[in-house]
C-alpha cells in the first residue's frame, strides 16, 4: 500500500526516485519487525532455564502488539511521497 | 507533481505479496500486470494470520467484506499455554482502539479474494521470470516461455527463491532456521474441543504448537513447529509425515494430541522450513537499487517467525 500511495505521485520519469523514496521509508522498519518476528519464534521455542522468565515475556508482548497492530503506513507514505517526489517534479519541469 | 501518462507495474509473482501489490496499484489508478510461475493460482497453503494493521490494508482496497466473510475472527478467549496445558497469558487480539479486526485466513481464500478483484486480463499465470533489464525509461522481464513483458516498473514479488532478487540487492542465500513447520486443516465438527472463535499456542522447548480457526470457522488450521536436522527445501506444498508430527509432542496437552490422533488428517501435512536471509538487511524484502525500476516485495515468508513478513508486504 505504501508503494501504490508513493508511485501514484509518480510519472514515467520520476517513477525510479519514488522507488527509492518506497525503500528509504521502509528499509529500516521491514527488517526490524522481521527480525521481531524472529526473535518471537525463539521465544515460543522457549530455550529458558526459567520458563517463568518466558512467560513474563510472553504476558509483558501485548503491548509490543498494540503498537504494532495500531500501525498504518500509509500516512507516512503520503508525506514522505509528497514531500520528495512533488519536489523532483517541479524540479524536473522548470528544467525542461 | 506528476501522471500525465499512467504508470504501467509489471509484478512478477501471483502470491500474497504481488496480488495485494496489484490492488493497491489498481486502487490508485496504475496499471499493472501481474505474472506467476504456476499454471493457476491454486489452493496451496493453509492458515495464514491477519491482523489489524493488516486488516486496515485490505480494507482500503475494498476486500473488508471479504475479509469478514472468508475469514474467522478470532478474539478474547485467545490463549498462550505451557505446553501441558497451563494458561500463560491472553493474546492480543485488538489494536489500541480496541478494534479486534484479527482473523485467521485460508492462504487460498486470501488469494481467491485478492485475484477476483483484478480484471481477468491482468494475471498471467505459467509465466517464470527468469530476467530483468531496463533500457532508458523501459523496465523489461523475460519469461522462460519466452515472453518478453514491458512496464515503466517492475515488482519482484516471486518468493524467496526469487530470480529477480539479483538485480536489486546482492546475492545472499536464505539460511535454514532449524525449524520447521507442519501444517494442516481439519474440519471443526472432527475437532469439538477446539475452539472456532479464538487462537491458541502451546509454547516448549523447541516446539511449539498452534491453532486457529480458517474460512468462517469451518476448518481449524494446526501448526506443529519442530526442530530438523536437516534442511529442507522450503516449499508450500512438501508432503509431511503425519507419524514424524504425532512423536513431537508426547506429553503435551491432550488437545494437541486429540488431532494428532485422527486416523486422517484432514487436507493432509504440508511442512515448510523456515528461511531467513542473514547480515545487513535481514530478510529485508523492499530494497531498490538507486536508477534501477526493479525492486524487491517478497522473501516468502510463511512460517510463525515470519508471519509479520507478509503481513509487511500488505504494507
Amino acid at each position: 500500500m505504501a508503494l501504490a500511495t508513493i508511485l501514484t505521485l509518480a510519472d514515467r520519469r520520476t517513477a525510479p526516485a519514488a522507488l527509492l523514496v518506497y525503500e528509504h521509508l521502509r528499509r529500516e522498519r521491514v527488517p526490524q519487525v522481521q527480525r521481531g518476528a524472529r526473535e518471537n519464534g525463539l521465544r515460543y521455542d522457549s530455550s529458558y532455564a526459567d520458563l517463568g522468565l518466558r512467560d513474563a515475556e510472553i504476558k509483558a508482548h501485548a503491548n509490543f502488539r498494540k503498537s504494532r497492530y495500531d500501525y498504518d503506513v500509509v500516512p507516512e507514505a503520503q508525506a514522505a511521497a509528497q514531500s520528495c517526489i512533488t519536489g523532483l517534479g517541479k524540479r524536473g519541469h522548470e528544467e525542461t | 507533481m506528476a501522471a500525465d501518462s499512467r504508470l504501467h507495474v509489471v509484478i512478477v509473482g501471483g502470491g500474497i505479496g504481488g496480488l495485494f501489490a496489484a490492488n493497491a496499484l489498481m486502487a490508485h489508478g496504475l496499471r499493472v500486470s501481474v505474472y506467476e510461475q504456476a499454471p493457476a493460482l491454486g489452493e496451496v497453503g493453509a492458515g495464514v494470520f491477519l491482523t489489524p494493521n493488516s486488516v486496515r490494508q485490505l480494507q482500503r482496497v475494498g476486500l473488508g467484506s471479504s475479509v469478514e466473510k472468508w475469514g474467522a475472527r478470532v478474539g478474547n478467549d485467545s490463549r498462550y499455554f505451557r505446553q501441558d496445558g497451563t494458561p500463560i497469558a491472553p493474546v492480543q487480539v485488538t489494536d489500541s482502539a480496541g478494534w479486534n479486526a484479527t482473523f485467521g485466513m485460508h492462504r487460498a481464500d486470501l488469494v481467491t479474494m485478492l485475484s477476483e478483484r483484478l480484471p481477468a486480463n491482468v494475471i498471467h499465470t505459467g509465466h517464470r521470470g527468469i530476467a530483468f533489464e531496463q533500457d532508458g525509461d523501459m523496465a523489461r522481464v523475460s519469461f522462460a516461455n519466452g515472453v518478453v513483458a514491458e512496464g515503466d516498473v517492475v515488482i519482484a514479488a516471486d518468493g524467496i527463491h526469487s530470480e529477480l532478487r539479483h538485480n536489486v540487492v546482492p546475492p545472499s542465500p536464505p539460511v535454514f532456521s532449524g525449524s520447521v513447520a507442519y501444517r494442516g486443516l481439519v474440519r471443526y465438527e472432527r475437532v469439538p474441543e477446539w475452539p472456532t472463535n479464538a487462537w491458541l499456542m502451546w509454547l516448549g522447548t523447541g516446539k511449539h504448537f498452534l491453532v486457529f480457526p480458517v474460512r468462517a470457522g469451518q476448518l481449524i488450521n494446526y501448526v506443529g513447529f519442530v526442530p530438523a536436522d536437516e534442511e529442507m527445501k522450503e516449499s508450500w506444498s512438501a508432503p509431511g509425515d503425519p507419524d514424524v508430527l504425532r512423536r513431537a509432542f508426547p506429553g503435551w496437552d491432550a488437545r494437541i494430541e486429540a488431532v494428532l490422533t485422527l486416523k486422517r488428517l484432514s487436507g493432509g501435512l504440508s511442512t515448510t522450513a523456515s528461511h531467513c536471509r542473514p547480515g545487513p538487511g535481514v530478510c529485508s524484502p523492499s530494497l531498490v537499487t538507486p536508477r534501477t525500476r526493479c525492486f524487491l516485495i517478497s522473501g516468502k515468508a510463511p512460517t510463525s517467525r515470519s508471519r509479520t513478513g507478509w503481513r509487511s508486504r500488505l504494507s
